[in-house]
């Protein structure tokens, strides 16, 4: 995994925070894409790239918090660092419930501050690999049968088709997806098409 | 009725002290003995003969001023003038010492009814209307005038009129009514006129007596003398009127004596003729002839003829040949000749001269009315035919004497014309041969004893007339007295009218006068009243003249208060008297005053005379000079500079606890003012290690750089501006009074609090408009206004979901002349009893609360001339209003100021 691919996400409100930040990742030659709001990253947001997301918590509209909140629930794996200039303990335990990498105060040592991102790049990076060879690992726990659903299922036809298709009925062609949800451990269709497709690039 | 008496008892005490304070009653009653008998005896010389009673009596007015002035107990003083003025003639006229004490019973009676008089005087007047009194008003005059003088009066004339006339000094013919008349009237005029002099002259308070010297006195002495001399000149005019008339009767009486004595000296020269030229006469025929004459002339005694007989011895004897009528006091007759050597000579007189002889009035022995005089006639008789020239030849040839008698009061009575019986008085005095006066007697034609007559008027000292008479070798002088009876026909109707003028002139005088200076009495009271109400009232008070702007008149409080001199004050010019720094003010107050006639609540500093301000209050009304024309601005000023103390000292305290509120704001708001400040710090600092690390690494990008330190500025200016808007926010400071840009003032909080509402997940939003005037005041005290209710709608929605959570802050002007600013918010609202003490103080809904937020930012809002309250929004929450006048008419009306200026 090259690590100039990898992309440190700044999204926090005060400009000339967000333009200071920018400045010093860039000066360690990290590249950055800095946002002034949650709404305006996700708009743009690519779960694909890699990198590392660092987040102000408050901030007007969705906060830090909301959107980590957000990403999870949408199963984005992002290492996200927060930057907080107050902080406390709820919101401390909270993102780190979330699955925070990272939970810093203002004023941040900037050094740390590096050290984090590049750590959470580094993470971001070994987990993409992990995930991938997982993908392939689950992919051969799936019998040949359940291997045909989920590649119809890939396909993008319904379940009805691919019950005819196959020559089963549609509940057991029910299990059978279900299984294959539960194997690669997603929720629903649109995730396994992703996964897949991750795992593919 | 405790009052009353205690009022009586304060005002006793005060005439004791004020006794104390002058000479011992004794003295004073010694003084009014003095003054009683000096000023009786005066007027004395105004009564008219025969009346008893002076027509103007000052002791009765000397003796009630005295009661009244002094008090009952100086009786004796009155008693004693009384008795010494009375008493005075009869003592005088009385010969023993005896006689002395009797004839004063009568004074002393008379003396205690005078001095019960004056008693009477003054209780009457104390119980009508009271005294001490000043007599101001019309009614208490009137009683006092009328109770003091004609009732109290009645007392002293009716029983001296009546003692007098029981002791017999007057009778029916001096005529009693017109005595009790002169006497009543002269005692009211002399109450009317003396009692007021004196009151004027002693009586407290001197304040309202003292200045009637003038008004009353003045007048009313003169009226007296008017009177006097009125009194006098028509006494003295009727005087000569009777003078005349009695010269008259006097002439008449004396010629027809003299008529009568002629009459008796014709009988007697006829007789001698007959004797000298006939040689016999009968005795019968002497007889017959006289007898007729007896008849018709009462006072014929006797006639005779008596010859001389000479004896061989050379002796001579005369002999009553004839003797008509043949009365044995007169059969002596020719022996009397013999050994009377005044007879003896009186022959040899009549012998001598060979003419009639009367002798000296002589008292015959045996008379039938004793005690009667008479004169004696010798006629000479010589030998017929001789014409004897020389004394020897008389002696020779002298026969005898015809002789005549009569009694001389016979004579005047016969003399005295019927109509003028009783009028006068006749004393004769024989005056012969420049003798020693003798007095013949005094002949009284009278019908009665004659009445004492106690007074004289001064005028009529010489009223008698003295004509002489002269028959047969004597002279006499015959002096004519007015009697009793002439008098009394003198007493006409002229002097009761006279009298009657007097006492009407008098009285009419005294009470107008009174009345008159008792209403000037009660205006300068009631101007003393308000002057005194003027001068000490609480206000200060100036008068200026509106065209000059200079001081016409002020009073005292006013010169207390600010030091100055009256006569330094009066003519200074208006803007003298006011510090410099309010002369903008007054002129426009004065400018208000000029256009609608007052002004009014015009606060004011006044520079006193040792240059101290005072803080006053100042109203102006309009008036109009004493002339009339000149207008003239009353200014009432009120010391106000303690209220101003304690409004500064309010103020002062307002002050400190606004700033002790923006303190404590400022430390709950101290996490969200770190972080404003943080963000700009962070960022310098990750511009700063950014170029390090770029420089270590030797690739330093000229632009880039240069565009990283310029954001490093921004950012530290940025930091900068938080601490100096804090510390502007926290500055204890006097408010200042500025032009305000409400919207600018908004905006300014909103970046404020960003922090902090962010740190509560608030969004503020803000709707200005744009037509907003702008509003005067202290822009620090509306920002604490405005964050404390942005705080407090933020305080409101703590509990509210975090989407609903939004603040609007909107500005908007009222009809262009206020600004209206309100604060919105989706908190929990407020009930209803919240909304009538939420601007009180110590009431919070917050459990942390303290109280005071909104409470101060009323006080603010209201000492801006603005108001503020809030209302429930119809969709939950609640919204804060102020408002703040806005100062464009202020402005205008300052610019204008200083433009006039």
């Amino acid at each position: 995994m090259n690590l100039a691919e990898a992309t440190v996400f700044l999204v926090d409100d005060d400009e000339s925070v967000r333009d200071a930040l920018s400045f010093l990742l860039e000066s360690v030659g990290l590249r950055v894409e800095s946002y002034s709001s949650a709404a305006h990253f996700l708009s743009t947001f690519d779960r694909e790239r890699p990198g590392c997301l660092v987040l102000d918590i408050r901030m007007p509209g969705m906060s830090g918090l909301s959107l980590q909140k957000h990403l999870v629930d949408q199963g984005i794996r992002i290492p996200v660092l927060f930057i907080t200039g107050h902080g406390d303990v709820p919101m401390c335990v909270q993102a780190f419930q979330n699955g925070a990498f990272a939970f810093m105060e203002k004023p941040v040592n900037h050094q740390e501050l590096l050290d984090e991102i590049h750590r959470a790049i580094e993470h971001d990076a070994q987990q993409r690999q992990r995930k991938h060879h997982c993908v392939a690992d689950r992919i051969e726990t799936l019998s040949p049968r359940e291997r045909e659903v989920m590649d119809l299922i890939v396909a993008g036809k319904p379940m009805k088709l691919i019950a005819t298709e196959l020559g089963i009925s549609i509940q057991t062609c029910s299990k059978h997806r279900a299984k294959v949800l539960e194997k690669l451990d997603v929720s629903n269709d649109v995730e396994l098409v992703r996964l897949l497709l991750a795992a593919d690039s | 009725m405790n009052d009353r008496r205690s009022l009586t008892a304060a005002a006793r005490q005060e005439r004791e002290s004020r006794l104390a304070a002058l000479p011992t009653p004794y003295a004073w009653m010694l003084v009014i003995a003095v003054a009683y008998f000096v000023s009786g005896r005066l007027s004395q010389l105004l009564a008219i003969p025969p009346s008893y009673a002076a027509a103007v009596w000052p002791p009765a007015g000397i003796a009630l001023a005295a009661m009244l002035l002094l008090g009952p107990r100086v009786w004796p003083g009155v008693f004693v003038g009384a008795l010494l003025v009375n008493g005075w003639r009869p003592v005088m006229d009385a010969e023993t010492a005896q006689a002395s004490a009797i004839a004063l019973i009568t004074p002393s009676l008379i003396s205690v009814a005078v001095t019960l008089q004056s008693l009477l005087g003054r209780w009457l007047i104390r119980r009508a209307i009271g005294f001490p009194n000043p007599l101001i008003h019309d009614r208490q005059i009137l009683l006092f005038l009328a109770l003091g003088g004609p009732v109290a009066c009645l007392l002293g004339s009716t029983s001296g009129v009546t003692l007098l006339t029981l002791d017999g000094t007057m009778d029916e013919r001096t005529s009693l009514a017109l005595n009790w008349w002169t006497w009543w009237v002269g005692d009211v005029i002399g109450v009317i006129m003396f009692t007021p002099l004196l009151l004027i002259a002693f009586a407290r308070p001197r304040r309202i007596w003292r200045p009637r010297w003038v008004s009353v006195g003045l007048p009313l002495t003169g009226a007296l003398i008017a009177t006097v001399l009125g009194i006098a000149i028509t006494q003295y005019l009727d005087e000569m009127r009777a003078r005349r008339q009695f010269e008259r009767i006097a002439e008449n009486s004396h010629q027809l004596l003299q008529a009568q004595i002629n009459h008796h000296l014709d009988l007697i020269d006829s007789w001698q003729r007959l004797v000298t030229f006939s040689r016999l006469i009968h005795r019968d025929e002497f007889a017959e002839f006289n007898q007729d004459f007896f008849q018709s002339c009462g006072a014929a005694r006797m006639i005779a003829w008596l010859s001389l007989e000479r004896e061989d011895d050379g002796t001579e004897s005369l002999k009553a040949d004839y003797l008509f009528p043949a009365q044995p006091s007169f059969l002596s007759l020719g022996d009397d000749f013999a050994v009377n050597a005044n007879w003896k000579s009186l022959m040899q007189q009549g012998c001598d001269l060979g003419y009639r002889v009367a002798s000296e009035p002589f008292v015959t022995v045996g008379d039938h009315h004793e005690g009667d005089r008479h004169v004696l006639v010798l006629a000479p008789v010589y030998r017929r035919g001789t014409h004897p020239q020389v004394v020897s030849e008389r002696r020779d040839s002298l026969r005898g004497f015809v002789c005549g008698v009569f009694e001389i009061d016979s004579l005047i009575r016969d003399s005295t014309p019927r109509r003028d019986v009783g009028l006068f008085e006749l004393d004769i005095e024989d005056v012969t041969h420049g003798e020693t006066p003798k007095e013949v007697r005094r002949i009284v034609v009278d019908r009665s004893s004659s009445p004492q007559l106690n007074y004289v008027h001064p005028l009529s000292a010489d009223f008698s007339v003295v004509s002489s008479l002269e028959f047969s070798g004597r002279r006499w002088n015959c002096r004519y007295t007015p009697a009793i009876d002439f008098y009394a026909a003198q007493a006409n109707r002229i002097r009761w009218f006279i009298l009657s003028s007097c006492l009407i002139l008098s009285a009419f005088l005294g009470v107008f006068l009174l009345i008159l200076s008792g209403r000037t009495a009660r205006i300068e009271a009631s101007k003393a009243r308000y002057l005194d109400l003027y001068e000490n009232a609480p206000d200060m008070f100036l008068s200026l003249n509106v065209g000059s702007h200079r001081i016409v008149e002020c009073n005292r409080t006013f010169l207390l208060a600010t030091g100055f001199a009256k006569e330094t004050l009066i003519d200074k010019h208006m803007y003298d008297l006011f510090d410099a720094s309010c002369h903008l003010e007054l002129r426009r107050a004065f400018r208000t005053f000029l256009m609608t006639g007052s002004a009014a609540d015009i606060e004011l500093q006044l520079t006193c005379h040792d240059a101290r301000r005072l803080d006053v209050s100042v109203k102006m009304s309009a008036a109009v000079d004493e002339d009339g024309k000149s207008r003239i601005c009353r200014v009432a000023l009120r010391d106000i500079t303690a209220r101003k103390q304690v409004e500064g000292e309010l103020k002062a305290q307002e002050r400190e606890l606004a700033h002790a509120a923006r303190l404590s704001m400022m430390g709950e708001m101290a996490a969200g003012l770190a972080h404003e400040i943080n963000q700009p710090l962070g960022a310098i600092a990750a511009y700063a290690e950014g170029a390090t690390i770029r420089l270590r690494d030797g690739k330093p990008d000229t632009d880039s750089l240069m565009r990283v330190l310029d954001r490093i500025a921004q950012d530290a200016h940025r930091g900068g501006q938080v601490i100096r808007r804090l510390r502007k926010f926290l500055q204890k400071r006097t408010p200042e009074q500025v032009n305000l840009r409400i919207n600018d003032l908004v905006r300014e909080v909103a970046q404020f609090v960003d922090a902090d509402l962010r740190r509560r997940e608030v969004t503020l939003g803000i709707d200005l408009a744009a037509d907003l005037p702008p509003a005067h005041g202290d822009p620090i005290q509306i920002q604490q206004v405005l964050l404390n209710l942005i705080r407090n709608g933020c305080d409101a929605m703590h509990d509210t979901e975090l989407t609903r959570r939004s603040l609007m802050v909107r500005t908007r002007s009222i009809d262009g002349e206020q600004v209206d600013v309100c604060v919105e918010d989706c908190g929990h609202g407020l009930s209803h009893s919240d909304a009538d003490q939420l601007f009180n103080a110590f009431f919070s809904t917050k459990a942390d609360g303290l109280g005071m937020g909104l409470a101060i930012s009323r006080s603010i809002i209201e000492a801006h001339g603005g108001q503020i309250w809030a209302a429930s929004n119809a969709e939950g929450g609640a919204t804060f209003h102020f408002t703040l006048p806005a100062s464009a008419a202020v402005c205008t009306s300052i610019g204008s100021a200083h433009e006039s200026g």
